[in-house]
């Protein structure tokens, strides 16, 4: 059982206006070809219809999905901003293990570990550059 | 008969659609009127949150960019017991969560009388991140910074501390904490209805603080620190400071004291009373170091020259006092130079007495700067004390360095002026602040150049074989100085046994690169500042030769 076309029928259960001005003779074919030049302006009609409503459909998805764009893009934002505070704090905890690790003290205790004295300040030579070499 | 059918059914469909959206219609006006307020109310604790955003402290560096106080990222994490069913439960995950006491926690989250309780404050981000994965009901996190010294002890008491919520409350925290601390920021959060975070409104973004550099060395301060560690040891002292200063800008190098601690455990700290520094904060009688003022005074009069020559006796009556000198001797004769090399007090009182007097003493305190702040950019500077009343023998006292107090930091900045050919230059810490101009140092002219040569000169014969700091020769470097032994006063007075020693000297003598101060506090043994201080000054002023590469001044036999 084909569906009811609901609105295709009712547009063709319209009451045919009656051929005026016309010779009697010639009404047996005139009807038929009104009948199918109004269909077509019908057809004509219900397309521009639908044209429309898929136009407007489009429209309401686009604005469905510019409004999902723009909140994925928040999501997105929040991500990068919890990411960047991570790093952040990553950053300042590498910061101050490196501080710690570059500690006089530190570095002095594992070079004495290492048997290496500190050089006096007596029997360290310089160089004069500026005198020329003399 | 088929066209109306069809009609009727159009018209119900119609009806239908028109019910279905004026019962839509209904329901809508019904939630967007009627229920408005509440539905809001409800929406906006659900899905916003107003939250903080922490301001991040500025970060400390030496004065070759190591941090030596750094703020790190952590978390507070609270409670609201009222919303919590299981507290036992919530307890044991948070508890095991973060490794601390189920038994504080269970406790906390029991007490239905509060809304509010901290269940970690400053907690470590990766555990606080792996506690919020577990979504407790009731639990807040809410972002912290910590503050961190990551170089433990390295001058710690010169840096301070800043307390939990991220306030400087001693040493250069509290004095730069305006610099230091920022302005907090708010924003407010979207979630969805998963709770994840659609989106962060920001109605005021944080501001950090600023950084701050120091002249601090943070290589030549550990150095200093510990050689100040080995002379306490060694002289089973009470405590030991060290100032390293770069007499021709004024820069503080180095401000060590010993006992230490480390910065990162306050609290421990302030219960030893370890906090204060004592090269600002404290005064002592500076003894011997302070013969310079009446020596430098009557030079810059005219009165004397280096080669004036006294006849100075075993012992001198002022008022109701007896001077002696430190070794006893009869009476003999003494240049100028050689009462400074020696550091007789009775020579020193002589020239007080005969060309100075109380007013001229006190013109001379005055023009070098005891009695009031150098203007160090450290909290509690003291300004010493100098004698309010003078009795008859004060003028026997104060030439020597008795019965006036001073801070090292005075002392070190005066000496420093000796070094910078008479020129005082106001001693700082703080090199420059980020995004700000630098302070210029005050300057001020206290001793002539051509006086300050010869004075310069005097000091070189102390670190000699005839002078009182043999222990402060540096093999290579020419070293000027003075050494310094005065009984501390007690509230009846002087404290029989108690002695401060100092060294104050300044290499290489011929043109000074360094100044370096060293007082050791009730040393045990020995007393004198040319045995217990001077090899100390040795120590530290050795290692600063070499780490800044300051070539010799004298060609080494």
């Amino acid at each position: 059982m084909a569906a009811v076309d609901w609105f295709a029928h009712v547009e063709v259960a319209e009451p045919v206006p009656a051929p005026r001005r016309r010779p009697a003779r010639r009404s047996a074919q005139r009807p038929a070809r009104s009948v199918r030049s109004r269909r077509g302006l019908t057809q004509r009609r219900v397309r521009g219809h639908i044209v429309w409503m898929i136009l407007f459909a489009l429209l309401l998805a686009g604005v469905v999905a510019l409004n999902v764009a723009v909140l994925r893009a928040h999501v997105a934002v929040s991500r990068l901003d919890d990411e960047r505070a991570r790093l952040e704090a990553r950053n300042q905890a590498l910061a101050s293990e490196l501080s710690a690790a570059n500690s006089a003290p530190r570095i002095e205790a594992a070079a004495r570990r290492l048997g290496l004295i500190q050089a006096s300040a007596g029997n360290t030579s310089y160089l004069d550059l500026t005198a020329g070499g003399r | 008969m088929k066209t109306r059918v069809v009609n009727s059914r159009l018209r119900l469909l119609l009806l239908i659609i028109i019910l279905t959206f004026a019962v839509l219609g209904a329901r809508t006006a019904w939630l967007q009127t009627v229920r408005a307020s509440s539905l809001a109310a409800m929406a906006q604790t659900q899905a916003k949150k107003s939250i903080v955003l922490p301001a991040g402290r500025g970060t400390i560096y030496d004065r070759l960019g190591n941090p030596l106080a750094i703020g790190e990222q952590a978390m507070d994490i609270d409670a609201d017991p009222l919303q919590i069913s299981h507290p036992r439960r919530e307890a044991r995950i948070a508890a095991k969560v973060l490794g601390i006491p189920f038994r504080r926690v269970c406790r906390q989250l029991s007490d239905r009388s509060r809304g509010f309780v901290y269940i970690e404050r400053k907690a470590p981000p990766d555990l606080a991140a792996g506690l919020e994965k577990r979504h407790l009901v009731g639990f807040t996190f809410a972002p912290d910074q910590k503050r961190v010294y990551p170089q433990g002890t390295v001058a710690a008491p010169a840096l301070g501390f800043a307390g939990t919520d991220n306030t400087g409350l001693s040493g250069l925290e509290l004095e730069l904490n305006k610099q230091l601390e920022g302005t907090p920021g708010t924003a407010t959060v979207v979630r969805d209805a998963l709770g994840q975070a659609v989106n962060t409104i920001q109605q005021r973004p944080a501001r950090n603080g600023r950084d701050v550099y120091l002249t601090l060395d943070s290589h030549i301060q550990a150095n200093a620190e510990q050689v100040l560690a080995q002379t306490v040891q060694q002289w089973h002292a009470k405590d030991a400071t060290a100032i390293v200063l770069d007499p021709h800008t004024g820069e503080v190098l180095a401000m060590a004291q010993e006992p230490g601690y480390n910065g990162n455990d306050y609290p421990a700290a302030t219960a030893h009373d370890l906090t204060v520094v004592h090269a600002v904060n404290d005064v002592f009688e500076p003894g011997s170091v302070f013969k310079v003022v009446t020596i430098g005074g009557a030079l810059s009069q005219h009165d004397v020259t280096p080669n004036t020559a006294f006849r100075v006796p075993g012992s001198l009556q002022v008022a109701d006092r007896v001077i002696h000198d430190a070794e006893p001797h009869g009476t003999e004769t003494l240049r100028v130079r050689q009462i400074l090399q020696r550091s007789s007090n009775i020579g020193t009182d002589m020239i007080a007495e005969r060309y100075l007097g109380e007013s001229g003493l006190k013109k001379w305190m005055a023009r070098f700067g005891f009695g009031r702040r150098t203007g160090l950019d450290f909290p509690g500077e003291s300004a010493g004390l100098l004698p309010s009343y003078w009795s008859g023998s004060t003028i026997g006292t104060v030439p020597i360095g008795q019965g006036v107090s001073v801070t090292a930091i005075q002392l070190a900045s005066v000496y420093g002026a000796i070094a910078n050919g008479g020129e005082w230059i106001q001693p700082h810490l703080v090199d420059h602040i980020v995004g700000k101009p630098p302070v210029r140092p005050r300057k001020r002219r206290i001793l002539e150049p051509h006086v300050d040569a010869q004075l310069r000169s005097m000091l070189r014969g102390v670190v000699s074989d005839q002078g009182t700091a043999e222990l402060a020769a540096i093999p290579g470097y020419a070293v000027a100085g003075k050494t310094g032994t005065a009984q501390k006063p007690g509230p009846h007075g002087y404290i029989p046994g108690a002695y401060v020693a100092t060294f104050v000297g300044m290499v290489p003598a011929s043109r000074p690169r360094l100044l370096v101060l060293v007082t050791i506090d009730e040393p045990h043994g020995q007393i004198y500042g040319g045995l217990v201080a001077a090899p100390a000054f040795e120590q530290i002023a050795s290692f600063d030769l070499q780490y800044l590469e300051v070539p010799p001044d004298l060609r080494l036999r």
